[in-house]
């Protein structure tokens, strides 16, 4: 096998809930691969799950080859896997700039140095200023995160997400809130990061960005899949279309 | 780069000098550098006085790299003075070793029990880890009592200093020396790519973990180095301060009142904790000595709960927090453009 990714019949139960179920997940190396399915069908739980935040009640999780099931997130993170939260999850007292620039420094072994001082690593600010200009948060690096607009916090995601230069990357909703002048500049970013070859798995509800950015769609409903192929294939499947896409303009 | 920080530090600079600058008289007498007895100012109270802040100062501030800089809230931090004060306490008085032994013991006691205190209480969370703190202090205040030939008991263990110790004018300078290399030394920790981690900790426990950073981790690593400065202070109360180890140093209350010193002055700011310490130290001298003017100050401790009270609900921040966001707002108010 050379999937970066797998998960072997992944479940995880809450209670009587059956959130994650039997779930079976094959993502090449270099693909973008979107999990789509109606509210509350397990996405965010499914990307929990591969991330450690979750331990599954049975079922594995392979990354690159090994098997990373009940690692801790920090150890997932630190193998390669970056993660980007549907909620928005930043750190709201720190300027714009710190943020991206604690998420650069996370891959340099520095964090332990108590006697050093941060601004001597000026590396690590520059790096992350570049991120910032490829999110197009450029001017506002010395803003507090939490005073940013929702689109730009969501902006500032994708750029700590990127800052950790992992080689997959989950999205959860990258898009999730934001007005619609705000899109189309974060899906312009996601198609860059796809450029440079990264590995992508991600979350969407919006349609157009999944059938025209996706090499491969899975369909979750009620934590399993039910489809999955090409955007063109799972489009035309007549059990996703009533399961799901009945009610939601293609 | 170092004008931009002198300029910053400009406060801390001048009333560090003035300390310095204060007792000089009697420190050149207390050497035999001009004649004893022609000196007695500033008297021997403002020296006393002073050493007991810096001492307390020492442990607001390793307190608010657990609560201003870290984000965790500890109820049991005064264990790790006392394990300082009866590490030395012990060292000389029971086992007749050098003082400096006796300073030596205290940095790996109190880093030591900060580990295991650590390792065992911080994976819960919030409120269930401050109980599990208090627990452990308290099991430390009951160990003190009972093992009454090392710690001397109820009675606590009164510690013979060398002769050079037992000056007044000397502990005050050390004092206000092992404040200044505590102050500049914690506050370039803050600054340190470990300090800005726990920083991203006290903001978002959750995003720094899926950053990559080993949370729990760095958080026993605040709580050792926060533990070992406390250590430290307890050396300082045994050596240049009340120059005594006592059990009730373990108890929760000289936490809350360092809790008290933090949140008044400021948590997160440094100089907060230091003038929170100040206040607190020398109201709760001066308040029961007002009890000939009313019996209310009998329970003086009754004013201290309502500057606790009237801070939290009038200066949320502290004073120094709110002096410097009141300062900030007004600065950006005049420079952000539009
Ligand atoms: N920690 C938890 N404890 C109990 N139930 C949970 C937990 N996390 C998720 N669930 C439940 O699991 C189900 C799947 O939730 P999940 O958030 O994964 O859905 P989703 O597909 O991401 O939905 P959305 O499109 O709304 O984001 C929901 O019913 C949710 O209530
Ligand atoms: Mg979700």
């Amino acid at each position: 096998m050379d999937d970066i990714l797998q998960t072997r019949d992944l479940t995880v139960r809450f209670g009587g809930l059956l959130a994650v179920d039997n779930v079976s997940l094959h993502v090449r190396p270099g693909t973008f691969q979107s999990v789509i399915g109606p509210n509350g069908a397990g996405k965010t739980t499914l990307f929990n799950l591969i991330c450690g935040i979750y331990k599954p009640t049975s079922g594995r999780v392979l990354f690159k080859e090994r098997d990373i099931t009940g690692l801790p997130p920090h150890r997932i993170s630190r193998l390669g896997m970056g993660r980007s939260f549907q909620i928005t999850n930043i750190f709201p007292n720190l300027t714009v700039l710190e943020n991206v620039r604690l998420a650069v420094q996370s891959r340099a072994s520095v964090g332990y140095r108590f006697l050093a001082l941060a601004s001597s690593f000026g590396e690590f600010t520059d790096k992350a200023r570049a991120i910032l200009g490829q999110v197009g948060l450029e001017g506002k690096e010395q803003t507090l995160a939490n005073v940013l607009a929702h689109g730009d916090k969501r902006k500032l995601e994708i750029g700590m997400l990127l800052a950790t230069e992992s080689e997959l990357l989950l999205l959860d909703e990258p898009t999730a809130g934001m007005s619609h002048d705000d899109v189309p500049a974060v899906i312009d970013v996601i198609k860059r990061i796809k450029a440079t070859g990264k590995t992508i798995l991600m979350v969407e509800h919006k349609m157009e960005i999944i059938l025209a950015i996706s090499d491969t769609v899975t369909v979750l409903r009620q934590g399993a899949v039910i489809a999955e192929g090409t955007p063109a294939e799972v489009a035309a499947d007549p059990l996703v279309r009533s399961a799901y896409l009945g009610g939601m303009a293609v | 780069m170092m004008l931009k920080r002198i300029k910053a530090d400009r406060w801390i600079i001048a009333v560090l000098l003035l300390l310095l600058l204060l007792p000089l008289p009697k420190l050149l007498a207390a050497n035999g550098l001009i004649a004893a007895d022609a000196v007695n100012w500033p008297p021997i109270h403002y020296l006393k006085r002073s050493t007991d802040v810096f001492v307390w100062a020492v442990v607001a501030v390793s307190y608010d790299i657990l609560i201003g800089f870290t984000g965790i809230v500890s109820f049991g931090h005064s264990l790790f003075v006392a394990v300082g004060a009866y590490s030395v306490a012990i060292a000389v008085m029971k086992l007749g070793l050098s003082p400096v032994v006796g300073v030596l013991a205290a940095v790996i006691a109190s880093a030591l029990i900060s580990v295991v205190v650590g390792s065992l209480s911080l994976r819960l969370k919030g409120h269930y880890f401050a109980m599990i703190t208090l627990a452990f202090a308290e099991v430390g205040h009951v160990l003190a009592l009972k093992l009454s030939q090392w710690t001397g008991g109820e009675d606590g263990l009164s510690v013979r200093v060398p002769l050079w110790l037992a000056n007044r004018t000397n502990d005050y300078y050390l004092g206000l020396l092992f404040l200044a290399v505590i102050f500049f030394t914690v506050r370039r920790i803050t600054e340190s790519p470990t300090g800005r981690v726990l920083a991203a900790i006290r903001e978002n426990e959750h995003r720094a973990q899926a950053l990559g950073y080993d949370v729990t981790a760095y958080k026993v690593g605040a709580m050792t180095i926060s533990g070992v400065i406390a250590g430290l202070a307890g050396v300082a109360m045994a050596t240049i301060d009340t120059q005594f180890a006592i059990a009730s140093l373990a108890t929760s209350g000289p936490t809350i009142e360092v809790l008290l010193m933090t949140v008044v002055g400021g948590v997160g700011t440094l100089t907060g904790p230091v003038l929170g310490a100040a206040m607190i130290r020398l109201l709760s001298f001066a308040l029961p000595g007002l009890q000939d003017i009313s019996p209310l100050f009998a329970r003086w401790q009754l004013f201290l709960g309502l500057i606790y009270v009237g801070t939290v609900m009038f200066l949320p921040d502290g004073i120094v927090g709110s002096y410097r966001t009141r300062v900030k707002t007004a600065f950006q108010r005049i420079f952000t453009p539009g």
